[in-house]
């Protein structure tokens, strides 16, 4: 069963074609891999996704319902979180207080609430509270709890990125490059806690480049090239692929991954 | 008639086009909004006031050292007062600019007072005809040096080495860094021309009509209006823009009442924020 | 605990100074004279509007340039009420701040969709328009001459005989720092609140912020609809304090006064923007001698600040706290 639809998804900037006629799915419960080389508009998959941009043509069905064009705070709030290419949250925040924003979309306190401090207040700051410290335990981000995000370390904030976005209690996790700038233990440790995630049932869409993390972790794979799909399919017929192998041709990542 | 006051628009539009210039470069090539702009066009205009009246010196005269003055003046604050904020967020600019407007603005209440003075010159009195349009010398003369200026800016910018520099960096900034050019020459001159021009604006305007310290906030908002309108950071939207707005004032003002005049480009103004944030030939 | 510790505790200390203080502010009338009693008072108006200020721009980072038109709006509103309508200031007061928050939400739905300086310059187009309103609408606003002659808040008849009268400025302290301690206190309950949180929020990232599921223009107008109640409720309290209005007082310049007290006393903090009112208002008063030369002192502090003390007083506050308890610690 496809909790995610993309249905001849094509977005032009200017003359160019970021994305077209982009069709797949992503299964529920699945980690779904999303590839291709640079500028071959998986960023742009994204963020057509999330609403960050209306689509040019197509379509975005999440749950059987149509997300197409709507905006970020509303697709987020039915059940997609994503993390950003680059390291993005709040940075003068503290580790907590940017877990505890994170929870807002699903809480529903609001001014009169704030100004004569009810129970339903008191009762989502509490369980605010708790949340956060859940997910800080789940990610290890526990002794860095008061500290200011922009304190801490690199591969640190971006487990705090990831942190937040399952603070918004996603369905779906989209994750553009999470192990970007990770060494590779740090890359092992972040395939664990994916792992964990998938385990706690929220279906993940992975854009990496890194081959090894791709393969290892991926159910599927879709394959990207200057906006439009090449291919898709089990990490063993990826890796083969004549297409794929085609539009790396020459790159370190593949090959690298394709000796081993 | 309508003629008669197309010529008039075209005068107030030159002066209103060489001040949205000034500040059209300013945030094109520094992403700096200055809102001291308009009293640096007020201080323009008390400098070539003062040769004129207090030492008789020639008008022209005067408006080149108007000129001049300021884009000194130009070049000081940005040393002061915006260099220091470069790495900081772009809103700084925009409020160390208040700060510097406040200051400038009271400083010339302080000194000079608010009573309205008037360079009285005689080549503002004396009409000729062109046409079928009647216009006092001065006003003429206003075109023509705008029209110069603007021509000579255009050469400048297109052949000289800084001329150069500024469209590079105007492009693309850290480009232009790799390539060598220096941020600070730049950021200096790119102050001095646009002060320099808002000088020019100045003293042509209080050449024609009156001289005090709270000259300048209108037309610094007119200026944003164009500069806007226009788009930011392009010297052909300024221009356009600067004469449109000249003209519609002068049109606008035999059927709307004068004392709402300034409402009316405030309104065209949030009209154009509204719709269309990068204007006319913007691309920000 | 070491040998030799204070005797009290530090959160009993705190206790006994806040209660001292607390006191000092109920009986502040009785200990100074009329003329500085006047200066307090008019702090009191300035504090609710540096805060209105404040809170949008200390909480959401978007700053107001035309707010002097918003308390202009309060205050004439209050005028036709109480000199027009006949209705007392107790039932003008809250319905002229609702007048302003009803003009504030138009005038956030076309400026809230634009961000920094063009929400700043598009605020203060709007102050403008709105004062030239208050400059040429005479049936409304009087014209340029102003209104005189505005009363004072009526006097409140007590269930068991007596009447509070507000003719004194004793008793426009009760009321104007009463109402500062709500503005404070509402502040303060939003501030630290899931509300409070989504507004800083926006300040930081606004697009990270939308991505999270914070709806970005419902806070901002949340914000800016606060914010504009209270600069209501400070323009009434002007009116009926100052008899006098015309539209020279809710001119850009009073806007800027407003950005730059925020700025001076602290941006992002509540206490900031009730020092920058405190000091603008009251230093200049004392120091007859540069009286002439206060708004030249302003733009210069607004640059300083800027320039050197970016989070303004409180910034300097803190910093200063930092350090002593780092040297304590060794």
């Amino acid at each position: 069963m496809s909790i995610l639809k993309v249905d001849n998804l094509t977005k032009f900037f200017g003359g160019l074609a970021a994305v077209y006629e982009l069709s797949f799915s992503v299964e529920a419960r699945e980690i779904l891999g999303l590839i291709g080389p640079n500028g071959a508009g998986k960023t742009t998959v994204f963020n057509l996704i999330t609403g960050v941009f209306a689509p040019s043509r197509g379509r975005v069905v999440f749950a059987d319902e149509e997300i197409t064009g709507q905006r970020p705070y509303a697709i987020n709030r039915k059940g997609i979180a994503r993390i950003f290419q680059a390291t993005r949250h709040f940075a003068n925040f503290t580790v907590r207080d940017n877990l505890e924003t994170g929870r807002h979309c699903r809480t529903r306190s609001g001014l009169w609430s704030a100004l004569f401090h009810t129970q339903l207040a008191r009762r989502e700051q509490r369980e605010g509270e708790e949340r956060a410290e859940e997910i800080m335990e789940f990610l290890n981000l526990a002794g860095y709890r008061d500290e200011l995000a922009k304190n801490i370390p690199q591969a640190m904030q971006r487990r705090l990125d990831i942190g937040i976005a399952l603070a918004t209690e996603p369905v779906l996790l989209l994750l553009d490059e999470p192990a970007a700038g990770m060494n590779p233990e740090e890359t092992y440790q972040l395939m664990e806690v994916i792992r964990r995630i998938q385990e706690r049932e929220i279906s993940v869409f992975l854009i990496e480049h890194d081959m090894q993390m791709i393969m290892d972790i991926c159910g599927r794979i879709v394959v990207l090239n200057y906006g439009k799909k090449i291919a898709e399919g089990a990490p063993e017929s990826i890796q083969n692929d004549p297409r794929v192998i085609e539009a790396y041709l020459g790159s370190e990542d593949f090959n690298r991954v394709r000796i081993t | 008639m309508l003629i008669q006051q197309l010529a008039n628009g075209i005068v107030l539009g030159s002066t209103y086009g060489l001040m949205a210039i000034g500040l059209t470069i300013l945030f094109g090539i520094l992403n700096i909004i200055n809102l001291a702009h308009g009293e640096i066009y007020m201080l323009g205009a008390f400098v070539a006031y003062f040769l004129v009246v207090l030492w008789g010196v020639n008008f022209f005269f005067a408006l080149v050292v108007a000129t001049l003055a300021m884009g000194l003046v130009g070049v000081v604050a940005e040393r002061l007062v915006f260099r220091p904020l470069r790495d900081k967020d772009e809103i700084n600019y925009f409020i160390v600019s208040v700060g510097l407007l406040t200051f400038l603005e009271n400083l010339g209440l302080l000194f000079w007072g608010p009573e309205p003075r008037s360079m009285a010159l005689p080549q503002a009195s004396q009409t000729i005809r062109i046409g079928e349009v009647i216009i006092t010398v001065q006003r003429l003369y206003t075109v023509l040096i705008a029209v110069g200026v603007i021509i000579g800016l255009h050469f400048f910018i297109k052949h000289s080495r800084m001329g150069k520099a500024m469209r590079a960096m105007e492009q693309d900034r850290e480009a232009a860094l790799t390539v060598g050019v220096e941020i600070d020459e730049v950021s200096s001159f790119t102050f001095f021309l646009g002060s320099a021009l808002a000088g020019t604006a100045g003293a042509l305007m209080g050449s024609l009509f009156i001289v005090n310290p709270v000259m300048g906030f209108g037309p610094l908002l007119k200026a944003f209006v164009i500069v806007i309108f226009g788009g930011l950071g392009s010297v052909l939207g300024a221009i356009v823009g600067g004469l449109i707005l000249g003209m519609t004032e002068v049109l606008a003002s035999s059927y709307i009442s004068s004392a709402y005049q300034d409402a009316f480009a405030f309104l065209i103004l949030i009209l154009v924020l509204s719709f269309k944030p990068t204007g006319l030939f913007g691309k920000r | 605990m070491e040998s030799g510790e204070p005797h009290m505790s530090l959160s009993a200390r705190k206790f006994c100074i806040g209660c001292g203080f607390g006191v000092l502010l109920i009986a502040l009338p009785f200990l100074v004279k009329d003329y500085p009693l006047h200066l307090i008072n008019i702090s009191g108006i300035w504090i609710i509007l540096a805060l209105s200020v404040g809170l949008l721009q200390g909480y959401v980072g978007e700053i107001s340039m035309g707010h002097a038109a918003f308390y202009g709006i309060g205050a004439y509103a209050s005028v036709l009420l109480t000199m027009k309508g006949g209705l007392s200031f107790w039932f003008s007061l809250p319905l002229s701040a609702l007048v302003t928050t009803f003009f504030g939400f138009l005038i956030g739905l076309v400026s809230l969709r634009l961000r920094g300086p063009y929400f700043a310059i598009c605020t203060l187009g709007f102050g403008e328009i709105i004062r030239l309103l208050f400059v040429n609408w005479r049936e409304m606003s009087g014209g340029p001459d102003g209104v005189t002659g505005i009363p004072a808040p009526h006097p409140i008849y007590l269930p068991f005989g007596g009447t509070l009268a507000f003719g004194s400025k004793r008793a426009n302290y009760y009321l104007i720092y009463g109402l500062v301690a709500l503005t404070i206190g509402v502040m303060y309950r939003i501030i630290h609140s899931r509300t409070g949180k989504a507004f800083m929020a926006l300040r930081e990232d606004h697009t990270y912020a939308e991505s999270i599921g914070i709806n970005v223009m419902r806070y901002k107008r949340l914000a800016f609809t606060v914010s504009t109640f209270f600069a209501g409720i400070g323009g009434c309290l002007y009116a009926h304090y100052e008899h006098f209005i015309s539209p020279y007082s809710f001119t850009t310049g009073q806007s800027f006064d407003l950005v730059i007290m925020v700025i001076v006393g602290g941006m992002g903090t509540l206490i900031g923007p009730v020092i920058g009112a405190i000091l603008l208002t009251l230093v200049p008063e004392l120091l007859h001698a540069i009286k002439d030369y206060r708004m030249v002192i302003y733009g210069m502090m607004l640059m300083l600040v800027i320039i050197y003390l970016p989070h303004g007083l409180v910034g300097v506050w803190q910093a200063m706290r930092n350090s002593f308890s780092k040297s304590s610690r060794v």
